[in-house]
């Protein structure tokens, strides 16, 4: 193992290390450029390992001139134009092979980019002190390579050292990213993360792009692009003496002849990768179009639909690129929403009939009232083809149409009935009438749900209907109270009928009883009288008038004499004087 | 080197005239092709067409789909002289593209042609019309469907003949009064719940006193009952006494009735009472004896 094979096989095996790691704190974070970043590190490996290769000597061959320049093209130039695929070097394949790992790879990341919300990325300054630290392990690995490259006279190692110092870049990147979320950035609406991780995939993209050239030049025996342009690009655009140059060019305005050969390769290497990059970067952009997870896609070819009846559902697709083909797309899985009638207010608190919450459009009843109607109605995109190509603007119709059958409703139900019993019925038949008409004219609509939100009278009449209601509940609090009297007024003459009954009945017995016992008394009377009529009936009259006439006052008439004047007065004189004198 | 150069250059023009022969007709397209103003073809079929290069041929593109538009409220007076504000909307379609490109050029210009015309009909065929015929309760009465067929006849013939288009369909999308008028609606709906307060009020004083008057019925029913049962009860229980006691005093009516007249004076003689008794009544024959006889004839005379 000679001195640059040992100095490949230290980049390499450093190159991977900071791969795995950055590849780990990929996982950790969950961040966008530091993915990018990693996959970038990757094809520093892949670099690092072909140009162990290529200045290996080969054990089966003999050992050729190796020529160092073209690391991908590890067998040499050929001059023959045919292609011998047998003769092509497992470098070659490799090299092809892990450009298209790269490529997806790539791709793989875009898709996250598009689709991945942004994350919170937690202590992302610490990430950010790791990638300049990888920055500087780069920085070294580049400065190694280089010093040894031109120690020894081998370009393919200066070249991997170019391409270290690219990684170099990445790694700022990313780290600055890091450091520039910790400073919080992303609370101003820059998603920093995604920014920074799609110019490493554009260096990503650059390197499989290269490594396409590179087999194909190799293939035909030609040079292609023996360097890795981007990163030499980058490298020099980082370079001290680049700038240098330029600035020399500036601020002397001089001639272009009297700038160096360095400077004017430099330049138009710049310009022609740039331009190259461009190019494939808008091509490979344009064949590449993603469906969002509620669209649909229509594929129009020069014009022409040619996908009827199958639309693009959500993902990622290929596509010929512009102008070839365009892809339409279009929201058909979201349910979007129509005010119908009024819109009302959203920051009203309550919708309430004595307070204006929208826009008030009047409509008119069957029993000639003026009224609000606010109704929201729910539809959805249903064929995707007759929604782009029937109408210009479909929702228009929609709209139209709903108001339309509206006014015709309200023109024969009376208002009450539409705010209370009629409004079920009412949104059922917007729904089905509506959409029996979107589907007349193949609008491609479909009404999901009809919501009759609120109808109210006018402001000013609003308080008339609550009179109403306020009558209503007096009619009710009449009668209750009318049912109360009722209620307690029959009961209270029940009991009463129940007491006189009761009265009667103790009557009867009070009667009966008295009865019994006055005629008992007299049958014993009788019989003990019987016994001795002779004493008993005398006895009984005497002790009869001793109870009756004693302390009575009497007065005694002599038969004979003149009927007295008397007055049947106690407590007065009985007789007049004067009549006593007569 | 100088040979390649050419080369590119020609390449380049012969690139640039073959974009400009080329165009594309969407979908939602039809193009009408003029030549030097002249029309010369209209294309309806999607995909690439050739044409003359440059301005030797123009593409005119229209939007051959169904196009919506609200032509303005209108004011209209009825057949019974009510006068209506009406909102109507009209969807139209391309049906002849090169009249429709030569009469009315663009959408905008379409819609405000269609637009006057609409109106035109509108108040045309509500002349016709009287209120009850628009809004009603008895909803076969409602003539409004009738009202949207006719203004979309009348309104397709000159559409169609004249203006190249189509109209697809025509809605009235709201009814309402001048704001004039609606004040009047407004007091009228007042009213209206007014009446219908009271009307409540007085179906409540009505009900509550059918309830009042029932139940005094009620309880005048249930009194009379219990009075008429308990005297029922009364007289029964009286001629029970009655009977009892006859059953007892026939036994010997005159001792009955000498107790009884006993027992009578003992409560009809009160304390206050004077009485007034003859010297020759039975009871006094002891008093005077010089003019009678003590102790003859006593028990006869009881």
């Amino acid at each position: 193992m000679d001195i640059k094979q040992k100095t490949a096989a230290v980049s390499t095996l450093l190159n991977l290390l900071l791969t795995i790691l950055k590849f780990i704190l990929a996982g950790f974070s969950g961040s966008l450029v530091i993915l990018a970043e990693a996959w970038h590190s990757l094809t520093d490996v892949v670099t690092s390992l072909l140009v162990y290769f290529s200045v290996s000597p080969r054990p089966n061959k003999p050992v050729e001139e190796i020529p160092e320049r073209s690391e991908t093209s590890g067998n040499g130039v050929r001059t023959d134009a045919d292609i011998d695929w047998n003769n092509i070097s497992i470098e070659n394949w490799m090299s092809l092979a892990i450009g298209f790992i790269i490529l997806f790879a790539a791709i793989a990341v875009i898709y996250k980019i598009l689709y991945t919300p942004f994350l919170l990325i937690a202590s992302p300054f610490v990430y950010g002190l790791f990638f300049l630290f990888f920055a500087g392990c780069s920085l070294v690995v580049s400065i190694f390579e280089i010093k040894m490259g031109k120690k020894y006279d081998s370009p393919a190692l200066i070249a991997d050292g170019l391409h270290s110092k690219a990684d170099m870049v990445g790694s700022l990147i990313a780290g600055f990213t890091m450091i520039a979320l910790q400073l919080g950035i992303d609370r101003i609406g820059i998603n920093i993360d995604k920014i920074g991780a799609v110019i490493i995939i554009v260096f990503i993209l650059s390197f499989s792009l290269e490594t396409f050239v590179n087999f194909w030049s190799s293939l035909h025996g030609k040079p292609g692009w023996r360097d890795r342009i981007t990163s030499g690009l980058i490298a020099s655009a980082i370079d001290r003496h680049t700038w240098k140059l330029l600035f020399q060019r500036i601020s002397h305005s001089s001639n272009w002849d009297q700038l160096s050969v360095e400077f004017r390769l430099r330049a138009r290497r710049i310009f022609i990768s740039l331009l190259a990059l461009g190019v494939f970067l808008v091509i490979f952009l344009s064949c590449l179009t993603t469906i969002g997870p509620s669209e649909q896609g229509i594929r129009e070819r020069l014009g022409r639909l040619v996908n009827q009846g199958y639309p693009l559902n959500p993902g990622l697709h290929l596509k010929l690129p512009w102008p070839l083909e365009t892809i339409i797309k279009v929201d058909t899985f979201t349910i979007q929403s129509m005010n119908i009638g009024n819109i009302s207010n959203p920051s009203a608190v309550a919708l309430l009939w004595t307070k204006q919450h929208g826009t008030e459009e009047s409509f008119l009843s069957a029993e000639n009232y003026l009224f609000y109607p606010y109704i929201k109605l729910h539809y959805r995109i249903k064929d995707i083809f007759n929604y782009t190509y029937s109408f210009r603007n479909p929702e228009e119709f929609l709209d139209n149409a709903s108001h339309a059958l509206l006014t015709e409703i309200f023109s024969t139900k009376i208002f009450t009935d539409i705010v209370t019993v009629y409004r079920g019925p009412m949104e059922e038949k917007i729904r089905e009438v509506v959409q029996a008409k979107l589907d007349e004219l193949k609008s491609g609509l479909e009404i999901i749900n009809v919501n009759t939100k609120d109808i109210h009278p006018p402001i000013s009449v609003a308080a008339s209907y609550e009179e109403v209601i306020a009558a209503m509940q007096e009619k009710e609090q009449k009668i209750n109270q009318a049912t109360g009297y009722s209620n307690s007024a029959i009961p209270e003459a029940r009991g009463w009928a129940v007491k006189t009954r009761k009265q009667a009945e103790s009557y009867v017995l009070e009667k009966k009883a008295n009865a019994g016992g006055e005629a008992s008394r007299f049958l014993n009377r009788m019989a003990a009288i019987k016994a001795y009529p002779a004493i008993t009936m005398p006895m009984l009259y005497r002790d009869a008038i001793k109870e009756n006439l004693a302390n009575k006052p009497i007065i005694l008439v002599e038969p004979g004499a003149s009927v007295p004047d008397v007055w049947l007065n106690s407590g007065r004189p009985i007789f007049l004087e004067n009549q006593f004198e007569q | 080197m100088k040979k390649f150069t050419l080369l590119l250059i020609v390449l380049g023009i012969l690139i640039c005239v073959i974009a400009l022969s080329i165009f594309t007709v969407n979908e939602k397209e039809i193009a009408i092709i003029t030549r030097f103003g002249d029309p010369v073809r209209i294309v309806t079929k999607a995909g690439p067409h050739r044409k003359l290069p440059g301005f030797l041929e123009k593409v005119n593109l229209l939007d051959k789909r169904i196009h919506t538009f609200k032509p303005r409220p209108l004011q209209l007076m009825l057949k019974d002289q009510n006068p209506i504000i009406m909102t109507c909307y009209v969807c139209w379609q391309i049906a002849d593209p090169l009249d429709f490109f030569q009469a009315l050029g663009t959408q905008n210009i379409a819609e405000e042609k269609l637009g006057d015309m609409v109106n035109a009909r509108l108040g045309n065929v509500l002349g016709d019309y009287i209120l009850s015929q628009i809004i009603n309760i008895d909803a076969d009465k409602v003539k409004l469907s009738e009202i949207e067929k006719r203004i979309l006849m009348e309104s397709n013939d000159q559409a169609r003949n004249q203006y190249g288009l189509k109209v697809v369909d025509i809605g009235i999308r709201r009814i309402t009064y001048p704001s004039t008028n609606t004040e009047a609606v407004y007091n009228r709906m007042k009213s209206d719940r007014e009446t219908e307060a009271k009307k409540y009020r007085a179906e409540g004083g009505e009900a509550a006193s059918i309830i009042e008057a029932e139940a005094d019925r009620q309880v005048s029913e249930i009194l009379a009952e219990a009075s008429k049962n308990a005297e029922i009860t009364k007289g029964e229980g009286d001629k029970e006494a009655i009977k009892i006691r006859g059953e007892a005093y026939s036994q010997a009516p005159e001792l009955f009735e000498f107790l009884d007249s006993l027992d009578t004076y003992r409560k009809i003689l009160g304390r206050e009472t004077t009485l007034i008794l003859s010297l020759d009544s039975n009871l006094f024959r002891y008093l005077l004896p010089e003019d009678r006889e003590i102790g003859k004839n006593n028990v006869e005379d009881l």
